[in-house]
C-alpha cells in the first residue's frame, strides 16, 4: 500500500502538470513543456545517432574516470587506513585538497596536458580519486582489530588466510560503496567539464540547447542525465545488497 | 577514535603542517628544474602575488562574492532541508509524500540543472543562489530524514513518559538525535555547493573566484589562476572541515571526526 501512495505522490503532480500545460494551457508549453512532450522528445532524441553518441561519450568518460579514480583511491585509502605512518603523511594533504572542487583545476589540466579530451577525463578522475580515498580511509579504520585477533587465535595464521577471511570481506562493502560514490562523482564532474569546455557529450549537448534556447531539448538532456544518475546509484546499491548483505545499513553516500 | 577539537588541533599543528611545508619546499626547488615554472609557478611567486592581489582589493571583492553566494545558498537550502527532513522523518504520511521526489531528484547530477534553471528563469543572482540551494536542500533533507528515523523509539517514549510536550520532544530528542546526520550532510552540502559555485561562476557570472579562474585562463595569467584556486581551496577547507568540527563539538557523544 505504501508503494501505491508513493507512486501516487509522483504520478499525481505529473498528471496535473500534463493537464495544466498540455490540456488547459495554463503555462506556455514553450517554457514548461508537458511531461508527455518531454518524454516524446527524449525518445526521438535517443533514436538519433548524434544524441546517442553524446550519451555514449559521457558514459565512456564517466566509466574511465571512475574506474581509474576509484581503483587508485581505494588502494591509497585502504593503505592509509591500515598503516598509521602513511596516514600521518598523506591525510593532512588529502584533507586539504578534498574540499577543492576539481572543476577549478580544469583550465590548468587542459593547459598541462594540451588536449581537452584527456583533460576532461583526468579532471573527473582526480575528483573521484579524492572522494573515494577519503571514504576508503574512513572505512578501513573501521575494520576492528578484534576480528584480526579472533581469526589469528582460530588458526588463520598465514597472511593469505587473514586477507581472505578478514580483510577482503571486511573491506568489500567499502570498495563497493567507493565504486558507487566514484561513479556518481565522475558523472557529475564529467557533465560539468563537458558543459564548461567539452565539444561532445551530454554536458555539451546541454550547453548547445541552452545557447539555442531549446527548452525541450534541455529537459530531455536533464532526463537522460537523471536516468544515468539513478541507474548508477540504485543499480550499484542493489549489487551491494546482494554481495555484502551483512553490511545492512549501507550508509548513504554522497551523490554530488 | 580520536577527536579533533580545540587544544588537540593546536597540539597536532606541527604534524598537520609538516607535509605542506615539505610539499611547498619541493615545489620551490622543482620549479625551473624538473617542472615548468610557467605551469607550476613556485610559492615564492604565488604567495607575494596573492598578497599583492588581495591588498589591491579587486580580488577581495571576488572572494567575497563567492563567500556570499555559498553562505546564502547553504543557509536557504539547509534550513528548508532540515525542516522538510524532520517532518518527513517524523510523519509516515509526509514521508510517503516527500520521499519519492527526493529519491528521484537526489541521484541527478545537479550540474545538469544549471542550464535548465538559467534558460527558464534568466541569468540572475537569485537563480545562481537558488540552484546551489536546491542541491544543498536535497542532501540535507534526505540525510535529516534518515537521522530522525534512526532515533530509537525508546528515547521518544522515555521523553513522552516524562511529560515532554511536542516542542520539548523536538528540542530535547529529535533535533539532537538527527544532529550528527544534519552536520555531516551540511559538510557534504558545502562540497557540492562549491563544485556548483565554480561551474556557475565560470559559465554564468562576472564576479567570484570561479570567474577569476576562467578569466585568467583566457588571459593566460597562470599565477593569478593559482591564487584563485588556492583561495577557493582555503574557503572550501574552512567551510567543509569547519562544519565537521562544529558538528563534532555539538555532538560530543558521536566524536568520529578525524583529521
Amino acid at each position: 500500500m505504501d508503494r501505491f501512495y508513493q507512486a501516487c505522490s509522483l504520478a499525481i503532480p505529473l498528471a496535473l502538470w500534463q493537464l495544466a500545460v498540455g490540456v488547459f494551457g495554463l503555462v506556455s508549453p514553450s517554457l514548461l513543456p508537458p511531461p508527455a512532450t518531454i518524454i516524446g522528445t527524449t525518445a526521438s532524441l535517443l533514436a538519433q545517432e548524434g544524441f546517442r553518441s553524446d550519451v555514449l561519450v559521457t558514459l565512456q568518460r564517466t566509466l574511465a574516470a571512475s574506474i581509474a579514480g576509484s581503483a587508485l583511491g581505494t588502494v591509497v585509502g585502504l593503505a592509509m587506513g591500515w598503516n598509521p605512518k602513511i596516514k600521518a603523511v598523506l591525510s593532512p594533504l588529502a584533507a586539504a585538497i578534498f574540499p577543492l572542487p576539481m572543476i577549478a583545476l580544469l583550465p590548468l589540466v587542459i593547459l598541462l596536458l594540451g588536449s581537452t579530451e584527456t583533460a576532461l577525463v583526468v579532471t573527473a578522475g582526480l575528483g573521484t580519486f579524492f572522494v573515494v580515498l577519503w571514504n576508503a580511509m574512513d572505512g578501513a579504520s573501521g575494520i576492528e582489530s578484534v576480528y584480526v585477533d579472533v581469526a589469528r587465535d582460530n588458526g588463520a595464521t598465514s597472511t593469505y588466510r587473514l586477507f581472505r577471511e578478514v580483510l577482503l570481506p571486511g573491506s568489500l562493502p567499502l570498495v563497493l560503496s567507493g565504486l558507487r560514490l566514484g561513479l556518481s562523482t565522475s558523472l557529475l564532474i564529467v557533465v560539468a567539464v563537458e558543459l564548461v569546455a567539452g565539444s561532445s557529450g551530454l554536458g555539451n549537448f546541454l550547453w548547445i540547447a541552452w545557447m539555442s534556447y531549446d527548452i525541450t531539448a534541455l529537459y530531455a538532456g536533464l532526463v537522460v542525465s537523471g536516468i544515468l544518475g539513478i541507474a548508477f546509484t540504485y543499480g550499484l546499491g542493489a549489487i551491494e545488497r546482494r554481495l555484502v548483505p551483512w553490511h545492512a545499513d549501507n550508509r548513504r553516500t554522497v551523490v554530488l | 577514535m580520536t577527536r579533533l577539537t580545540g587544544s588537540r588541533v593546536v597540539g597536532q599543528l606541527p604534524s598537520l603542517l609538516g607535509p605542506f611545508v615539505v610539499l611547498a619546499l619541493a615545489w620551490e626547488l622543482a620549479a625551473g628544474t624538473i617542472v615548468d615554472p610557467r605551469f607550476f609557478p613556485p610559492p615564492s611567486v604565488t604567495l607575494p602575488l596573492a598578497a599583492e592581489l588581495y591588498i589591491e582589493g579587486e580580488f577581495l571583492t571576488h572572494a567575497l562574492a563567492s563567500v556570499r553566494r555559498i553562505v546564502l545558498a547553504t543557509a536557504i537550502g539547509a534550513s528548508a532541508g532540515i525542516a522538510v527532513g524532520i517532518v518527513a522523518g517524523w510523519s509516515h504520511r509526509a514521508r510517503l509524500l516527500v520521499n519519492p521526489h527526493l529519491a528521484v531528484l537526489y541521484p541527478l547530477p545537479k550540474i545538469a540543472l544549471l542550464p535548465v534553471m538559467f534558460a527558464l528563469f534568466g541569468l540572475t543572482e537569485t537563480v545562481r543562489i537558488l540552484t546551489m540551494a536546491l542541491a544543498v536542500f536535497l542532501l540535507v533533507a534526505i540525510n535529516t530524514m534518515g537521522g530522525v528515523r534512526s532515533i530509537e523509539d525508546v528515547h521518544i517514549e522515555a521523553a513522552l513518559d516524562n511529560g515532554a510536550g511536542t516542542f520539548d520532544l523536538y528540542r530535547e530528542v529529535i533535533l539532537p538525535g538527527a544532529r550528527p546526520q544534519i552536520f555531516s550532510s551540511l559538510s557534504m552540502g558545502f562540497s557540492v555547493g562549491f563544485a556548483l559555485l565554480v561551474v556557475i561562476e565560470m559559465l554564468a557570472a562576472e564576479s567570484g573566484l570561479g570567474y577569476v579562474i576562467w578569466n585568467s585562463w583566457q588571459l593566460f595569467t597562470i599565477p593569478r589562476m593559482y591564487v584563485a584556486v588556492f583561495s577557493i581551496n582555503v574557503l572550501g577547507v574552512l567551510f567543509v572541515h569547519g562544519t565537521e568540527i562544529l558538528g563534532d563539538v555539538l555532538t560530543p557523544w558521536e566524536g568520529t571526526y578525524q583529521p
